[in-house]
């Protein structure tokens, strides 16, 4: 009944998903501890980019990315969307336009949520425009809306494809700052090149415990870190017992 | 019913079905099985509905556009003809209509093409952003990429082999070591995440109300 192939892989998920449960019920719920995370440039750097809009009197463009809910990579669109709540309530302190666009129409009756609910939470439910919330078939068109709106913070976080380096450089051509935020590895040179802040790999699953400092959601990020020496452990082993002759270790993960 | 219980019911869904799908992939019976892909197929409609959604909102801001001749409200029309044309074509005539084949073939590839070959230029003036030589960072990605550059142009070669030596071994070494602790780091966060999408600990993206965070 079990598939084969299969078991290791499904071992490993147990392993990771035991230690994250540990970190949630105990660490997280009973004993409410709140971990500090290391400091991520890249958020410090929203307040930053949303008082830059208010101050040139210009928009801020926000995009959770390319990807279905349905994809593999529909975590990053997710974390994307947190983040959106974030800087979407930023937007609404401090009276700044956000202009969000979305590619895919099951993300984009999210973004208007995530968007209208920011500003209901401030108390500003007047200034929310609905209209400002666009569904761009091909996300690649966010390039002429960021130049027509002349915007002054660019936010391209989420699951990207070549639409990153267009992006990011009409952004920077409209004379916007860039804070990008990408998991998708062929993407991320480009990101990192173009962006003037950018959230490398898991940083960007680790941004909304990052803002939030929910104790559930700061455990799981040291739960990570767990795993993370697991894998490292098992990766130190594996080597040393290739090296004496005894690839079996190897060969299991192969 | 009370916004809360909404919310509750969402993510007892969530929970049931994502637990359900990581049971189908780890397990071959033939019922499970069979259950999971008809879920994967309704979510695949759901998506599609969603589509109206999209064009809908498309429609209402283009028209609103032209209502009061806004900026490039033109551009709109030409929008809205190019939503709706191929869309009602499409479905009285399937995508095989002869209309609905030339505007594809025509219209959308020759300026989805002209796009990606807009891709280089972005790569030129992004590389000409980046690689500037004013810390000791920038100087070593500055060396890296010419030692790259120069491993993957045939003249390089040509004039000493052991550019493509070295270009194998950064590529080898530096960079595939840098790529797996960051892959390695990205599998593992989408664990958590999708973990605490589950459990419903993860709730920025369910819109909720809450005050004073920032």
């Amino acid at each position: 009944m079990l598939v084969g192939a299969r078991m290791l892989a499904l071992g490993l998920l147990v392993v990771c998903l035991g230690i994250l449960t540990y970190m949630i019920i105990v660490q997280g719920e009973r004993k409410r501890k709140v971990y500090s995370i290391r400091r991520l440039a890249a958020m410090d750097a929203c307040e930053e980019a949303v008082g830059r809009a208010v101050e040139m009197g210009r928009p801020i463009h926000y995009t959770p990315g390319t990807a279905q809910l349905t994809m593999a990579e529909a975590p990053q669109t997710i974390a994307a969307l947190s983040i959106l709540e974030y800087v979407a309530r930023l937007a609404a302190k401090y009276n700044a336009r956000i202009i969000t666009t979305s590619q895919y129409p099951e993300v984009y009756p999210l973004c208007v949520e995530v968007v209208r609910e920011a500003y209901l939470s401030s108390g500003k439910a007047d200034q929310f425009r609905e209209e400002d919330v666009v569904y761009l078939p091909q996300l690649k068109a966010a390039a002429g809306l960021m130049q027509r709106e002349r915007v002054a913070a660019n936010f391209m976080i989420g699951a990207f494809w070549h639409e990153s380096l267009v992006l990011a450089e009409a952004g920077a051509a409209a004379g916007a700052i860039n804070i990008g935020g990408v998991a998708t590895m062929h993407q991320l040179p480009f990101m990192v090149a173009c962006c003037d802040y950018c959230l490398i790999g898991e940083e960007l699953f680790a941004a909304s415990a990052y803002i939030t400092k929910d104790p559930v959601a700061t455990s799981t990020i040291v739960g990570q870190d767990y795993i993370k020496a697991v894998s490292l452990g098992l990766i130190v082993l594996g080597t040393l017992l290739s090296t004496v002759g005894m690839p079996q270790l190897w060969n299991l993960f192969r | 019913m009370a916004r809360f219980q909404l919310r509750s019911v969402a993510l007892t869904i969530t929970f049931v079905l994502g637990f359900l799908m990581i049971v189908e992939y780890f397990i071959s019976f033939k019922s499970i099985n069979d259950l999971a892909a008809n879920i994967r197929d309704a979510a695949t409609v759901i998506i599609g509905l969603a589509s109206i959604v999209g064009v809908g909102n498309i429609t209402r801001n283009h028209l609103r556009n032209i209502s009061r001749r806004g900026d490039n409200w033109i551009p709109s029309i030409i929008m809205l003809v190019s939503v709706w044309i191929p869309l009602v074509i499409g479905l009285l005539g399937t995508q095989n209509h002869p209309i609905y084949r030339y505007v594809f073939v025509n219209l959308f590839n020759p300026v989805g093409n002209a796009f990606f070959a807009v891709l280089g230029f972005y790569i030129l003036s992004g590389a000409w952003r980046a690689f500037r030589v004013k810390s000791l960072d920038g100087t070593v990605m500055v060396l890296c990429a010419a030692l790259i550059f120069l491993k993957n142009a045939p003249v390089a070669g040509y004039l000493w082999s052991g550019f493509n030596d070295i270009g194998a071994w950064i590529m080898n070494v530096f960079q595939a070591a840098g790529y797996r602790g960051i892959i390695i780091g990205v599998a593992i966060g989408s664990i958590t995440t999708g973990l605490r999408i589950l459990l419903g600990r993860e709730t920025g993206y369910l819109a909720e109300r809450r005050g004073g965070q920032e």
